[in-house]
């Protein structure tokens, strides 16, 4: 037998040795990076711990107690040298102040704007919209929304640029408080789903204006989308804004989801001096129960007497189970028990009759 | 005049431990959970108590029943909280609260709640 010829057994058996060898080398590998992160996690939350007892009393100081301007220059060149150009430590400087910003408000609130400025922050904040990174570029938009600083151009551009729903999102969240000149530019800009989020958050933003101070709303309840017009009209109801009534009652005139938001809250509003306009979406719109029960509400607020001609003409031709709605609706809302009982008898459906008597 | 703060947030208190101490109107204990602040009411008298109603181990609602029901204490007492919904508010008074402050807040309001609940109850 030739001496250089390996036996099969002895192949199989440094196969193995080498296999367990390459398992082990793994495992080592793994364990040094395991442990090499948590010694890494450990070392910069010591240093976290450590910066922050450095700033936080002094930052706390600053925003509670009064300085003069040179008392502010000397703190301020204090923390910048404190924070120096190391991003980490710029970060936690960030962060910090954002927290504080969600606990406090009035003259403090003033002063944390202040100190991101001073402190040179807005830079670093800016720095991260012209990353590549979609999540980045969202966490430069927040913070330079929580600390009130807006640049036009930028956030504009950024909208127009961007498919990721997040930012976009949060771009238009941020401008519709940070544009004081143009509140809904995002809404000429491009075109978005206005998602449920979307809606309860500009209305959030919307909340924090001084009712005087309040965008006109008016231009955007003529918005071709439905879905913006709606909201719009919503946005006027809530906020009774009785200066977009007119660009409500234009919107009568529109599609049956618009016309029927318009509706209502023109009802809400109070505001019953489009009559005319309301008379004229019957013969378009009745035939649908909700947008007629909507006629009927604020014809009821206008006349009454023209309000139960209209009833009975109109309840002659209509099917059951509208006119025992309408009925049901009248009966518990709006009118006395002789005059559903006229209208009822008009009805060319003797159960909705017995219905309304029953009653 | 001695305030208990029983709040998580160490920022906060801190704040308000500045703010009180700038206004000359005496020192703040922090308690930073609902346990902590438990034991610190058993050991020591404090004029007025700030609370927070979202807190480890017991809530701000929990502990306006103990020091009203338990310790039987009149100690005036700030509720400090994110959660400003009607309820919370109507469930707070009802507990013993004596004011309600939703966060954020404005630290000069604060002090001038603290100063009229102390005139209210002389401590000033």
């Amino acid at each position: 037998m030739n001496t250089l010829e390996i036996n099969p057994m002895e192949a199989e058996q440094l196969f193995l040795f080498k296999l367990s060898l390459g398992f082990v080398a793994i495992a080592v590998f793994f364990v040094v990076l395991v442990f090499t992160k948590r010694f890494i996690k450990i070392w910069r939350d010591q240093e976290k711990e450590w910066f922050l007892k450095k700033i936080v009393p002094l930052i706390g100081s600053m925003v509670i107690v009064k300085r003069n301007r040179l008392e502010w220059r000397r703190d301020i060149k204090l923390l910048v040298s404190l924070i120096g150009r190391n991003h980490a430590k710029q970060q936690i400087a960030i962060d910090h102040l954002m927290h504080l910003k969600s606990n406090l408000e009035g003259e403090s609130a003033g002063l944390i704007f202040q100190l991101y400025r001073d402190l040179n922050l807005v830079e670093f904040s800016r720095n991260k919209l012209r990353q590549t990174n979609w999540t980045k570029q969202t966490e430069g938009v927040r913070e330079l929304a929580s600390m009130n600083c807006y640049f036009v151009n930028v956030f504009s551009s950024l909208l127009q640029k961007t498919k990721q729903v997040t930012l976009r999102n949060e771009l238009i969240v941020a401008m519709t408080w940070l544009d004081k000149k143009e509140p809904f530019r995002s809404f000429r800009l491009i075109n978005f789903e206005l998602t449920d989020w979307l809606k309860l958050n500009i209305y959030d933003q919307l909340k924090k204006y001084n009712r005087v101070d309040l965008p006109d709303f008016s231009p955007w309840i003529c918005h071709e989308r439905q879905e913006v017009a709606t909201f719009f009209i919503w946005l006027a109801k809530t906020f009774n804004q009785t200066s977009s009534s007119n660009a409500i009652a234009h919107a009568l005139s529109g599609a049956k989801t618009v016309a029927n938001a318009a509706l209502d809250s023109l009802i809400e509003m109070r505001n019953f001096s489009y009559t005319q306009k309301v008379e004229a979406m019957i013969s378009n719109h009745w035939i649908c129960p909700d947008t007629s029960l909507l006629i009927l509400c604020y014809l009821e607020g206008t006349d009454k007497n023209n309000f139960v001609q209209i009833l009975i003409d109109r309840f002659r031709f209509h099917p059951y189970e509208s006119v025992m709605q309408k009925a049901d609706r009248l009966r518990s809302t709006y009118f006395e028990k002789e005059n559903t009982n006229q209208i009822l008898a008009t009805s060319t459906y003797t159960n909705a009759l017995h219905y309304g008597n029953a009653r | 005049m001695k305030i208990l703060a029983c709040d998580d947030n160490a920022f906060l208190t801190k704040i308000i431990q500045l703010k009180v101490a700038n206004e000359n109107l005496g020192t703040v204990d922090v308690a930073a959970n609902g346990k902590e602040c438990i034991r610190m009411m058993d050991k020591e008298k404090f004029d007025l108590l700030l609370l927070d109603i979202h807190m480890p181990f017991n809530s701000g609602f929990e502990l306006l029943t103990y020091v009203r029901n338990q310790l039987k204490l009149a100690t005036p007492i700030i509720v400090l909280s994110s959660e400003s919904l009607s309820t919370t508010v109507r469930k707070a008074r009802e507990l013993g609260a004596n004011d309600f402050m939703a966060k954020p807040f404005n630290p000069a309001e604060l002090i001038l709640r603290i100063k009229q609940l102390m005139k209210k109850y002389e401590y000033a």
